[in-house]
């Protein structure tokens, strides 16, 4: 069973507090055994998913995010959470990348490279009325989508 | 954070060698954008983005690269204020074919952001190489 780790609290959230919170995620997660491929991995699918809360949930006004990281039986699992209006990242669609860039639809790249890097992606309204992204990747000798 | 020199190479033609060092993300990308800019119009035609000291590209990261690209095909890009559908269209009527670019090229890319470049497609259509000279031999 994976243990959840403490939450932290990122306030005030922009762009430019992108650096801080990877280096957060990337710190918690290797200290809790992942292994790098798979945490760079991670925490590039984490970059993308705040920045889809900076620029969605909160329209791109200063917002709070908070953040925890578990790592346990070869697993990393990263909550998100916000207080923006309902955001449901998953029900994006990826860009088809075999499309010259000119025909592709706008955005979309940051929820392909969460899909692509992340091995579960759940979102789900809080009882609290809060958007809560969860991110789930697996390491070691366990193979995405293996049970 | 993101830091940017610059050398000017001669291959079979003068090449700018913008090397960048940290991360390029949705900070930051901008300053590529400005700096591609500038870049030509100072004159420079050919250029060779070196990633070696660059740890992480983001999706933003990408639009660095894209709009950087079509700054030395010689297109004027758009509002960045306007995003994606701005750059779609300055490149409409350029990217007809997956042909690679052929004054844009990118250096040794660390792992992740290799993942990155293979992932988005941008591996098809931006020529990667990982021996500076080559690389630099390989502008026309």
């Amino acid at each position: 069973m994976v243990q959840m780790g403490q939450g932290r609290i990122f306030t005030n959230v922009t762009t430019l507090d992108l650096g801080r919170i990877r280096r957060y995620v990337l710190e918690s997660a290797v200290a809790g055994g992942g292994d790098p491929p798979a945490v760079d991995e991670l925490v590039l699918a984490v970059n993308e998913a705040v920045v889809n809360i900076v620029h969605h949930a909160y329209r791109d006004e200063p917002g709070e995010v908070e953040l925890s990281v578990s790592c346990s039986e070869g697993v990393i699992l990263v909550i998100l959470l916000d207080h923006g209006p309902p955001f449901d990242p998953t029900t994006m669609l990826s860009p088809d990348t075999t499309l010259p860039l000119d025909k592709r639809p706008f955005g979309g790249m940051g929820i392909h490279f969460m899909r692509e890097f992340c091995d579960e992606l759940r979102y789900r309204r809080d009882s609290d009325g809060r958007n809560e992204l969860t991110l789930l990747k697996r390491f070691g000798p366990q193979l995405k989508g293996s049970p | 954070m993101l830091n940017m020199t610059i050398d000017i190479l001669d291959g079979h033609v003068p090449v700018t060698v913008l090397r960048l060092e940290g991360e390029l993300d949705a900070s930051n990308y901008e300053q590529l954008i400005s700096r591609a800019e500038a870049l030509y119009a100072e004159g420079a035609r050919n250029l060779l983005l070196d990633l070696e000291k660059v740890d992480f590209v983001s999706s933003s990261g990408l639009i660095g690269l894209h709009s950087s690209a079509l700054i030395m095909r010689g297109e004027t890009l758009a509002d960045p204020e306007e995003g994606w559908a701005a750059f779609r269209a300055v490149s409409r009527d350029m990217l007809k074919s997956k042909s690679q670019e052929a004054h844009f090229k990118l250096l040794k890319p660390q792992p992740i952001v290799r993942k990155v470049l293979d992932t988005s497609g941008f591996s098809d259509i931006m020529p990667i190489y990982e021996d500076e000279q080559t690389a630099v031999d390989s502008f026309e």
